[in-house]
């Protein structure tokens, strides 16, 4: 065998201008393909990031919707729980509540969740609403059982409790970063030893 | 990268490199068509990653490596999924001539040795080029060259007889 029979036999390989063509082309067509393949991807990709900012959006974005139920007495005496439709206005009758004959409101937020129930008229502003977890007890009259406060904090005798007939106040519902997430307000009215709530957002 | 495809560029690559990578890929996936679809492969590798160069032998060694890393990926794969080779590499000698021979007896030896004979016979490189290109050791490269010399010479024989 020649020193240089290695180099002789692989130059004899045949390197065609057919074989030149062949490859020169084959390169045109699978560059078009990746750029399409990609492009396919990519649109694949924006879509699924589409997808995944609106999931995003709709668990995070969208505010909560929380419900309120109201329990009360209905026009026959007998208690019941109402789920506060928004705009429309709910006739309800006093019941006992552990803080006093009144109303009971419960508000279904997930347990990390936080509420305020801020007064949002001046005139009126005493705490004739409780806070108690999930629970808000509105007590429209002198039959309180424990103590309440003004918002300077001064408990209050129950004799000075001005008469009140009508209430509003907005409950403000803050997930677990503290971020508000819904606003909403309610209105109460006192006719004839019947209330009159309303849900406004 | 670009959508556009840079023809002239890929075509002034192939014109340069063509040959070489076109043989390299035969002596390694000793299969024409393979062969084609490696280099077509080679050159969509250089338009994607566009490499910048410091050195005309800094190119020529990123085209080798690429074109033995991707032959010897497809070698893994035909390993995995063997397949009946039935073409013969065409050459510009006859099929009775020494040198189909030593071509054959080439082919059959372990595709380590096989890029090394190429890069040292065909390419002319030094052992510690080839050990750059390869990222082996210099000594690494001796051995196989030794081994690969060895194993030729025996499979030439046995050719021959």
């Amino acid at each position: 065998m020649k020193k240089n029979q290695i180099k002789d036999s692989i130059n004899g390989i045949e390197f065609t201008e057919k074989t030149k063509r062949r490859i020169l082309k084959g390169v045109c067509e699978k560059n078009n393909r990746k750029v399409t393949i990609r492009r396919i991807r990519t649109g694949v990709a924006v879509a699924c990031m589409i997808a995944i900012f609106a999931i995003m959006n709709t668990m995070i974005g969208k505010p909560y919707n929380t419900e309120i139920t109201v329990y009360a007495m209905n026009k026959e005496g007998k208690e019941q729980n109402i789920i506060l439709p928004i705009g429309k206005e709910i006739v309800l009758k006093p019941l006992q509540t552990p803080v006093g004959y009144g109303y009971i409101f419960e508000l279904d937020i997930p347990d990390n969740y936080r509420y305020e129930s801020v007064p949002t008229d001046n005139a009126k502003n005493i705490f004739t609403v409780y806070q108690n977890g999930k629970y808000i007890y509105w007590i429209p009259n002198k039959q309180i059982s424990g103590k309440i406060y003004s918002s300077a904090n001064q408990e209050l005798d129950t004799d000075e409790i001005p008469n009140i007939d009508e209430c509003r106040f907005e409950i403000i519902i803050y997930n677990d970063r503290k971020i508000v997430l819904e606003n909403k307000i309610v209105e109460f009215k006192l006719a004839e030893n019947n209330c009159v709530a309303i849900l406004k957002e | 990268m670009s959508d556009t495809f840079d023809e002239n560029t890929v075509e002034y690559i192939f014109m340069k490199y063509g040959e070489m990578l076109y043989k390299i890929c035969i002596v390694m996936l000793k299969n024409s068509h393979d062969a084609e679809d490696a280099v077509q492969d080679i050159l969509i590798k250089y338009m994607i990653r566009k490499p910048v160069f410091d050195t005309g032998e800094h190119e020529k060694a990123w085209f080798i490596r690429v074109a033995i890393n991707l032959c010897k990926d497809r070698l893994r794969f035909y390993n995995a999924h063997p397949q009946i080779d039935i073409e013969t590499i065409k050459t510009t000698y006859s099929e009775e001539s020494e040198d189909k021979r030593v071509l054959e007896a080439l082919l059959n030896l372990p595709p380590k040795y096989r890029e090394v004979l190429f890069l040292y016979y065909v390419e002319e490189y030094k052992c510690y080029e080839i050990g750059k290109i390869l990222r082996i050791t210099e000594s690494a490269v001796k051995k196989r060259l030794e081994r690969g010399r060895n194993l030729l010479k025996i499979e030439f024989r046995g050719e021959s007889r």
